[in-house]
Parts: C-alpha cells; structure tokens; sequence
C-alpha cells in the first residue's frame, strides 16, 4: 500500500502533496510522486516541487519515489492506479469559476471516473496552511457520515495533532423552524449526537481531541461558510460523491460551492468505487 | 508556523516568489488555481420569483380554489353575483401576497457597502517591474508595493516597511493607526502580526513591499464579508406569531369547510352547492385583511419612531424591538457622551478640586475640597501648562483635535485660559511607547517647559513639586507614593488620569510636578433612568466594551446597570460556546476589553438560550453581528456605511435611550396587534354564524360571500389600523417582553373575539335580520323569498349589525385591560378619521346605487335601523365589564 501524490510544479500541489506526505506518514505508507509529462507543466518547476516534497519526507524517514508517466493525465494515472496497489491519491484542484462540461480539469475529471483509490482533492487557498495545522472541521449533513470518511479525518487530525471538530448541520424550511422551540431543536440535535456517539467513543481510543457541533440552518452552505469565516480552522474535509462529469446538470453540488467560496484549505474526500 | 513567523526568504521561497515578483507564466498559471481576488456580493434575489411563490402558500391556494369555484358557479348559474365574488377573492389573493412580499423583501447592500471598501486598482511588482494592476488579477505570491492612501487589495506579509501605518479599523474597529514593520513576528493571531497587511485596510503614511499570502474569501476581510453575506438570521417573533396565526385559522377553516361540505352532501343540496357553501365558510373564516393591517400598522409605527431618532429599515424589527429581551449596547457614544470632561484636579499642595459642567461646554465652577491660600494660583498655573501643551481647538460648536486634550482646553477655558502667553517653538511628540509629551514655550524671553502624561511617567522625570505655600519641595519616595496613591483612587472611579509637570529649558529633564487631571466620558444624563426601565420591563443590559473592565464597571456602577460578572475578551476566547450559553442563561455579563468580532459569539450564544437580542455597533467588522442579533442597531452620527446597511435599525443620536424608547414603541405595536387580531377575529364569528344558521334553520341566506369580503377587506380595514396606531398601554414596560409569555394568538384571544364579543356580534347580526324579516311580514319556514328586495334589505341588516357592532368594539378594545373611558375620545385622531370614513361607507352601503349592486345591499327605511342600536351599546359596556373584572382579579392575585 502507498500514498500518491499528483505533482504539476504548481505550488498547490506541492500543498496537496504536503497534506499527503502527513497521511502517509501517520500510516506508515511511502509515498508515491507521480506527474505525468504534457506541454502544460514545466518539468523543472515539477522536478523542483519533488526535490522539496522528498526534503520534506526526509525529516520523517519517509520513503518517496517519484514516478513519471505518459499520455493523457487522467487516463494514465487511471491505469497506474489499476496496475498498482494503492490507497488514495492526493491531488489539488483549482478554483472552478462556472460549472464546465468539457475541458475539465485533472482533479475534475478523476471525481468522476471510478478509481480503485480513494480520492483526495485538496483546494488551496492558504499556502502555509500546512505548516500548522491546529484545527480541522468536517461538516456533515445531519447524523451522514461513514466510517471511511471519518477515518480519513480521523488520520488527518492525528498526523497534524490537530483537534477535530465534527459539524453536523441540519437543513430545515423557514416554516418547520418557525415551529421548533428551544425543546424541540434540543430534541433534534439530541437525537444526532446520539447517532454519532460511537464516533465519539473512536476518536477517544484513538487519542484525538474531537467536538461535535450542531447547527439548524435554511441553506446548509451558507451555514458552513459563515462557521468557517466566525472559527480559527486550518482545514476543512468534506466528504465528496463520484458523479460521472455530466450528470450534475441540474446544478452545483454542494462541494464545488463549498470550494468555490472556502477561506481554508478543504480537502474533498471522494471514497474508491464506481461512479454513480 | 503561521505565514507571518516565517523569515523573508523561507517567505517567499514557500510562496515559489521572489522579490522581484512572479513571471507573467506563473501568473496566469496562479490565476487559474486560485481564482480571481473578487469578494462574491450577495447572491442576486429573484424578485418576481419571490413575489409569485406568495401566491403558492397555503393560504393563498385556499383562496384561490375558491375563487375558480366562485367563477365555475357563474358558469352554471350566471348573474347571481358569483363572477364578482370570484374577482373580489383574487383581489384579496393579490393584495395579501404583495403585503407580504413588501414586508419581506428588502435589498440587502450590506454587502454592497463591504465591497467599496476594496481598492479597484493595485501597485504590483512583476519580473521586476512595478506597474498598476486590476486588483482581482492578484494572486499569491505577488509583491504588492504600498504607498501613503493606497487601500490594500490582499492579506500579506511585508517584506519591507517604512514608517508604515495601516488603518486596521475595517477589521478591527480600531481607528487609531497601526505602527507595521517587516520583521517576522511571534503572534498567535494574524491581526496582532505587525508585519501583516490586510485587505479592505488603507495605508495611512509610509510606504511597504509586502508578498500576498490570501487572496478573496481567504483574507481576513473576505472572511467578514462571508459572515456578512452568509448569516442566516432567525425568524422574528412576529414572522413566526404570523406564521402560528396563518396555520391555526387556516386548520378552523377547513375542518369548517370540510364538515359543512359532508352535512351538505348529506342534505340533499347537490355537490356544487354543498362545495360553494364549504368554500363561503371558509372565506367567513380566513381573516383576508390581516396581513395587509399588519404591514400598514408596522409602517406607521417605523414612521413615529422615526420621530423619536430611530430609523427602521426593516418592517418586521418594529415588533422584533418589542420581543426584545436582552440590549447588548456598546460604551463609547451609546451609554455615554463620547465627550471626554475633567471632573477632578489633585495639586501637588493636597488641595482637591471638583469641577462641575458637561462636555466640551464652558459653564462649570472649580469648588476647592479644602480652603487654600495659593491653590487658586496653583491651579491657573496647572491649567495653563496642561493647555498649552494641547494642540485641540474648541471655537464654539466646532471641535477639532483629541478628545482627553478637548476635555483640558474646556476645562481652561472654564478659567478664562483662551491662549498661550509665549510662542511655541519645539515639541516632544506623543507616542505609545512614550505615554508623555512635552511643549517648549518661550515666555518673556525665558525658555519653559510643559509637559502632561501618564502619572507613572512623569513620577519617574520630575524632580520637585509644589506645595500648598506654592513653594518648591523635592519630589522624594513618599510623595511619589502618595501621588500615585491619588492616581490610583481616581482610576479606581474609571477616570482616565494625567499628569501635569513644568520645567525649564528645552528637555524633559528635572520636572516639578503640578498635579493630577481626572478624566472621564461621562454617561449619558438619561441613560441611568432608561436602564431603570429596562429592568422593570424584564430587559437584560449588557455592556460590550473595549475598555478594561475597571472602567466598564465604573460606568456600570453610575448609571446602575446590574451584572453578575465581567469577562474580558482574552477569558471569552478561553469559554467554550456550550459554556457559554450556560453563563448567559444564568447571568448578566459585563464584557470588557472585547473585539468586535466577538459580538458576534455573544449574540449567537444568548439567541441559543432563547434570547431576542438587540446588539448595537459601529465599526465594519460589527456588521456579521448586527445581521446575526435579532435587531442590529447602528450608530447614526459614528456607525459606518457597513454597519448602517447591515442593521435594522439605525439610532440617528446613538443614543441608549433611544433604543429603549423604540423598545416601548415596538411593544406598543405587538399589543395593538394583538388588539387587531382580537378586533378581526370578532367579525368572522357574525360572517360564519349565518351560514351555520341557515344550514340547519329554514330561513334565506342572511349573508353574501362578497358581503364578507366587504367586512374583512373594507369595513375593518381602517378602524384595525387605527387601532394599531394607538399610544402605549399605561404599564407597557411594567410587562415582560412581547412574546416571550404573551403570544399575539393566545386563548385569551380566542376567548374575547369568538366567544365574547364575537357572540355579541353575530346575536346583532341574526337579530337585526330575523327582526327585520320578521316586522316585513316574513314566516319561519319560507326559504326562497318571493320579493328579492326585501332579502336584499334583510341582507343588509346582517350586514350593518356586524359593522355597527365593530364601530364599537373598536372603541372598548383601544385598550387591552384598561377603561376605554380612561384613554381621551380624541387621543387617537387616525380612529376619529376612521370612524367619519365607515359612516360614509354605511351611508354608501344603505343610499349609492352601484355600491348596493356590487355588494347586494339595498336601501333600509330609517325607521327599521332602530333595531341594530342596542348591540353595540350592549358590546361596548359588556367588554369594558370584562376588562374592569380582570383588571380586579389581577389587583387581587399581586396583592
């Protein structure tokens, strides 16, 4: 098993690596440097980023190597996943200004193939976020959460000694919430907490400070957004579904409007399988 | 490590830059990655969508099912009348849905106004050149060159600094400015980096080289926009009371309609008929004027607060302020004056001296604690050498200059010190670090210095003082203790202190110490009586201040707002929001030595607890937490455009006692509603009961639909919005907050319109129909009248029994527990107005041919009319009867 990071010389991936290089180090996994050569990436700023990437694993006795392919990005990559044995792959992913159906990008077009990885795509927007990452939030929909996608946060927040926060936000119209009062909304949230206690009890045999945090809101973006903008987090992990490129025509998902308008960096947790 | 701990070359190395700037290659490659430097604004309202989603709700359906149903009827059985009943309905269908829509849209430039504060254009440096770019071509990694005026386009570490200071106010709410330099630093938080720069701040002198570290939503500023723009406020009392009223009437309504269509089935009248006589209940039902009441009514009210220096810009706040429970007010300029005054001199002889007076204005005397030969003297001369070491000027009504200096130029100029005797030629300047300064003067050709300061400061340079024989002693240990003994009990009553030395020559060497100044920004001469009020009317107080909680607990202690404990900004930070809440639902705070982006927790928290908040500010970075409070209230004279357009109501004299008095005005409209919603209620009982009767008793149809619709949308229109412009109840602020235990639709309610007065109405109702048949030579049992005028006049009995018996309900419900005879006949001239109107429109109703034929009334000899006086005297004595009774009860149960 390893850990592959997509290198393009770009200074996010070399963040995206970063965030991978602590997964992997916290798992006790190599890691894999993987760039795959085309007219668009300058081979010296890729080769640059590795160097700076293998520096950086050297201060944790971390075994690196570097693999460079060929042919079209996506599908290279593809293939390499399918010929070898990995676990995920950390790549970053660029501010998507309007929803596009072709020439998407790297990150985009692996979001929406099946892979036998899982996939982390990491939009950056603090450079040195990684230098010190102290707080890190998963905001979730009510009690949805799976155990990968937890563990996943789980292994971010011990590689960093980061506290976690879970923030469960519950969606509800202007009329249902004009009918809950204060016993009703405990209720609610009472009900949640329940569900998500065995989470709790994890993240305690496995020594990590972690809180839940509810929220009852009329748009749960706008709740995530204003939570980020009012807390000190350093990172936000969001738990993505693989949709095949065009099957979102009805409108943005949440993530791509979470990443959109992010004032930290977010990594968008896509787990291994087939497309839906 | 954070970005602003690292040295310059890992800065920039982290960043793949270099001080020459980014290739024009790494640029657009950057542009792609990051996205441009653009704070998304609001997202854009789909107005007319807003509008037609009205005409979906729940209740507008009902309405609009019954008005097909009216138009199918005029299919089948043209010329009954049923056309105009279905266009009638739609009316009401379209008013409601505009009022609502008037009152609950409004454009939010909230964000509008953040926007304005980012630069358009940027100096940045690209393979070496230095040229002006569009700000959202930023990317990280720039090299940004700053210069004196320029407002800052990115968050970024500087790289080199020249006596550079930043106006941090946007972020902070600080407007002195910040002193920033290029040297790493060792802060926790970005804000207290000083070799950091900040979008949406402006250079105010120096110039700097600074590599962008965020750009956009990532900034600090572009974080309070994101709280700006994303607060999801909670609904208001009164939008959720409506809410509450709308479901409940509706349910009556068609459980009516639903059980009254199966009887109809079940008697034979056909499916069409039983389904019209449903529907027409169901309209006798819904109160089709009552949002439109609502809405005029909380317009007038947001029109008279205007008067009394509160500006509201949102309708619904009118009756938030109302609900009201907790005021979380700012100190400066709210609770008090934002007028620095001297109260108080110590000179070094023992002589204590109050001073008496207000603000900046000249009347006020300096009374002597102790008699003193040479303290007179001593004091000019004290006076003089504070005065002229202050550059503030006061010229009448104009002030320019720091307000501790305005306070000492008022207070010389008390003493007829106007202008300096010498000439000024040197000053040692005023710095933080310093906390002193110093003027040279040349005064008869001898070079004398003055100099004013922290009291520890000057203690340390003063070599001397003058005693009570105005002769000069040394200044030794025991005196230094004794002064700073003074010091200390003047800043233990929240002065601020300086003080007063004078020397010779030209440095601030061997002082002789004159004394010490008391200081304070007094509160307000109304606040305390406004605080008192607020506590009677079951209103929390909480101050949220910069200052140390010395001072806070001071200003509390004079103007006699209560608190169980003090919390200083640093101890917030420590208190888990759970923690939190748990201290605000138990306790009254007093925060002190706050930032302003903590109100904004403050507020969430106290709203968790069930609180309705009123949070008041100023500065940019209050706006996510006047958007989050209940009522965000912003400071008319100081507030900026930010907090202004992210409020909902702006104090024009930022003043404390403003806000209570809109509290007593929003109360005032919460309880006039629910008089309203008593007074609407009342007539749907005389508009269904005839329906009822005429199921089960053989007798004609007492009453048309349209006939209802004339009640609900025309004759109780005007006197419901009289009513919702009436004065306050005598013990308004004696209750506690609208809402919190009094909702607008409660039994009480129910219980006065529909069993009480409502009976009432529909007795006068029947009565005046069955009488005026009955005298028109009618029998029980006849159905189907053979003159179709006679009905229409027995109608209009129906008709005019209602309304009369409304003209005086509205009177007996002016007030909700008080006589009417107690409140003055011309006290509410807008119900006199209203009164002069429904005569006409009775008169209209009985005499105007095509008023008669829309609304199926006909003309009633005077000498039939007779027959509806005695209801309304009935109802009107009945109800006062009611209101003496529960007035005795409550007398009975707070002895």
């Amino acid at each position: 098993m390893n850990v592959i990071a997509a290198i393009n010389g770009q200074v996010t991936s070399e963040v995206a690596a970063l965030y991978g290089l602590h997964f992997a180090r916290i798992h006790e996994w190599p890691l894999t440097l993987l760039h795959v050569a085309n007219p668009d990436d300058s081979i010296e700023a890729v080769e640059k980023s590795m160097e700076n990437i293998e520096k950086a694993a050297a201060v944790y006795d971390l075994n690196c190597e570097r693999v460079i392919l060929e042919g079209s990005p996506a599908d290279a990559v593809k293939n390499y996943l399918f010929k070898n044995r990995s676990e995920i792959l950390f790549c970053s992913t660029r501010f998507r200004q309007r929803r596009k159906f072709f020439n998407l990008s790297f990150s985009e077009k692996l979001a929406g193939i099946s892979l036998p990885v899982d996939l982390a795509e990491v939009r950056v927007v603090h450079v040195h976020s990684t230098l010190s990452t102290e707080r890190i939030v998963m905001p979730i929909k009510e009690d949805r959460m799976s155990v990968e996608k937890f563990t996943f946060f789980a292994s971010m927040g011990r590689a960093y000694n980061a506290s976690g926060e879970i923030y469960s936000v519950t969606v509800t119209s202007k009329k249902k919430r004009a009918g809950l009062d204060l016993g009703d909304t405990r209720r609610i949230l009472q009900k949640i907490d329940d569900r998500l206690s065995h989470y709790e009890q994890l993240a305690k045999l496995m020594d990590i400070p972690l809180r839940f945090k509810h929220a009852i809101a009329l748009n749960e973006i706008h709740q995530v957004l204003h939570h980020l903008s009012h807390n000190d987090f350093h990172l936000m992990i969001v738990g993505g579904a693989r949709l095949y490129n065009y099957g979102a025509l009805a409108g943005k998902k949440p993530i791509e409007r979470l990443q959109r308008c992010t004032p930290v960096n977010t990594i968008a947790f896509y787990l291994r399988g087939k497309t839906r | 490590m954070k970005v602003f701990m690292q040295d310059k070359t890992d800065l920039l190395q982290s960043l793949k830059s270099s001080e020459k700037g980014l290739h024009t290659s790494q640029v657009s490659r950057r542009q792609q990655e990051f996205g441009p430097n653009v704070l998304e604004g609001a997202e854009k309202k789909n107005y007319l969508l807003s509008y037609f989603k009205e005409y979906v709700q729940f209740f507008a359906v009902l309405l609009e099912v019954a008005a097909a149903l009216s138009f199918i009827a005029d299919r089948f059985a043209p010329g009954q009348g049923n056309d105009i009943l279905g266009y009638a309905i739609l009316g009401a269908v379209i008013i409601n849905a505009t009022f609502t829509f008037w009152q609950e849209y409004r454009a939010d430039k909230a964000m509008e106004a953040l926007l304005k504060l980012m630069p358009t254009l940027v100096n940045v440096r690209r393979d070496s050149k230095t040229s002006a770019i569009d700000s959202k071509e930023l990317v990280p990694g720039d090299i940004m060159v700053l210069d004196e005026g320029d407002k800052v386009a990115a968050d970024g570490v500087l790289l080199d600094a020249t006596s550079l200071y930043l106006n941090l106010s946007s972020l902070n709410g600080e407007s002195a400015p910040a002193s920033r330099n290029s040297e790493p630093s060792s802060q926790k938080n970005p804000l207290a980096a000083k070799n950091m720069v900040f979008a949406g701040t402006t250079i105010v002198s120096g110039s700097g080289v600074a590599v962008v570290s965020a750009i956009s939503h990532a900034t600090e500023f572009g974080k309070i926009a994101s709280l700006t723009k994303n607060v999801q406020k909670s609904l208001t009392p009164m939008q959720r009371e409506i809410i509450r009223i709308t479901r409940i009437l509706t349910i009556i309504a068609l459980i009516m309609g639903l059980v009254f269509f199966v009887l109809g089935l079940f008697s034979a009248k056909g499916a069409l008929m039983a389904s019209i006589f449903a529907l027409s209940l169901i309209v006798a039902n819904v109160p089709e004027g009552l949002l439109p009441t609502i809405t005029l009514s909380l317009s007038l009210a947001s029109q008279r607060m205007a008067k009394r220096n509160a500006l509201i810009k949102n309708l619904d706040s009118v009756e938030t302020l109302g609900s009201a429970s907790v005021i979380c007010t700012d100190k400066t300029g709210t609770l008090t004056r934002n007028e620095m005054t001297m109260r108080a001199i110590w000179l070094t002889g023992g002589e204590l001296i109050n001073i008496s007076g207000e603000g900046y204005l000249e009347p006020g005397e300096f009374s002597f604690e102790q008699e003193s030969k040479t303290g007179e003297a001593r004091l000019v001369e004290m006076l003089q050498a504070a005065f002229y070491n202050c550059k503030a000027v006061i010229d009448g009504a104009n002030l320019r200059g720091d307000p501790t200096e305005l306070a000492i130029v008022a207070a010389a100029h008390k003493k007829g010190i106007r202008e300096a005797s010498g000439k000024k030629f040197r000053e040692h300047v005023f710095t933080s670090e310093r906390k002193m300064m110093s003027s040279v003067y040349e005064i008869d050709g001898e070079t004398r210095l003055f100099s004013k300061g922290a009291a520890e400061v000057l203690l340390e340079i003063c070599t001397s003082y003058l005693d009570s024989d105005n002769k000069t002693q040394p200044l030794d240990d025991a005196f230094r203790e004794k002064v700073s003994r003074q010091a200390e009990v003047f800043e233990n009553e929240a002065y601020r202190v300086l003080a007063v030395a004078m020397g010779e020559g030209e440095s601030e060497e061997d002082l002789t110490l004159l004394g010490l100044v008391a200081i304070m920004d007094l509160p307000r001469a109304e606040v305390p009586k406004a605080v008192e009020l607020c506590k009677r009317a079951g209103i929390r107080t909480m101050m949220i201040t910069g200052d140390n909680a010395h001072t806070a607990a001071a200003i509390a202690k004079k103007i006699g707002m209560a608190y169980d404990n003090i919390i200083n900004g640093d101890e917030l930070e420590e208190i888990s929001d759970d923690k939190l809440e748990t201290i605000l639902a138990q306790e009254d705070i007093l925060f002190a030595r706050m930032a302003s982006n903590q109100k904004l927790r403050i507020a969430t928290a106290l709203q968790n607890t069930g609180e309705v908040v009123a949070m008041t500010g100023d500065g940019v970075n209050d706006a996510p937490a006047l958007k989050k409070s209940d009522i965000g209230i912003a400071m008319g004279k100081s507030g900026t455009e930010v907090a202004k357009e992210a409020a909902d109501m702006i104090l024009l004299d930022d003043n404390f006692s403003t806000i209570v008095a809109a509290i007593e005005e929003g109360r005032t409209v919460y309880f006039n509603i629910k008089k309203f919603v008593t007074y609407i209620l009342s007539s749907n009982v005389p508009e269904i009961v005839p329906y009822i009767l005429q199921f089960f008793l053989k007798i004609p149809l007492p009453l048309s639909v349209i006939q209802i619709l004339s009640i609900d949308l025309g004759s109780d229109m005007l006197p419901g919005l009289a009513l919702g412009s009436e004065k306050p109840e005598k013990n308004i602020m004696n209750r506690p907050p609208a809402g919190s235990q009094e909702k607008i639709l409660d039994w009480e309610v129910f219980k006065r319109g529909y069993f009480f007065v409502g009976v009432i109405e529909a007795a006068a109702a029947m009565g005046a129909f069955i009488s005026f048949l009955l005298l028109h030579g009618w029998q029980y049992g006849t159905i189907e009248l053979a003159d179709p005028y006679l009905h229409r006049q027995a109608m209009t009995m129906t008709l005019l029994g209602a309304i009369s018996c409304q003209l005086m309900n509205v009177w007996t419900m002016r007030s909700w527990e008080f006589s009417a005879f107690s409140l003055g006949l011309f006290s509410n001239p807008l119900l006199i107005g209203a009164m002069v109107i429904e005569l006409a429109w009775i008169w209209m109703l009985l005499y105007v041919e095509p008023v008669q034929n829309i609304f199926n009334t006909a003309t009633v000899p005077l000498q039939d009319l007779w027959i509806l006086v005695p209801f309304p005297i009935l109802l009107f004595f009945s109800h006062e009867f009611y209101k003496w009774r529960k007035r005795r009860k409550l007398l009975r149960v707070t002895a």
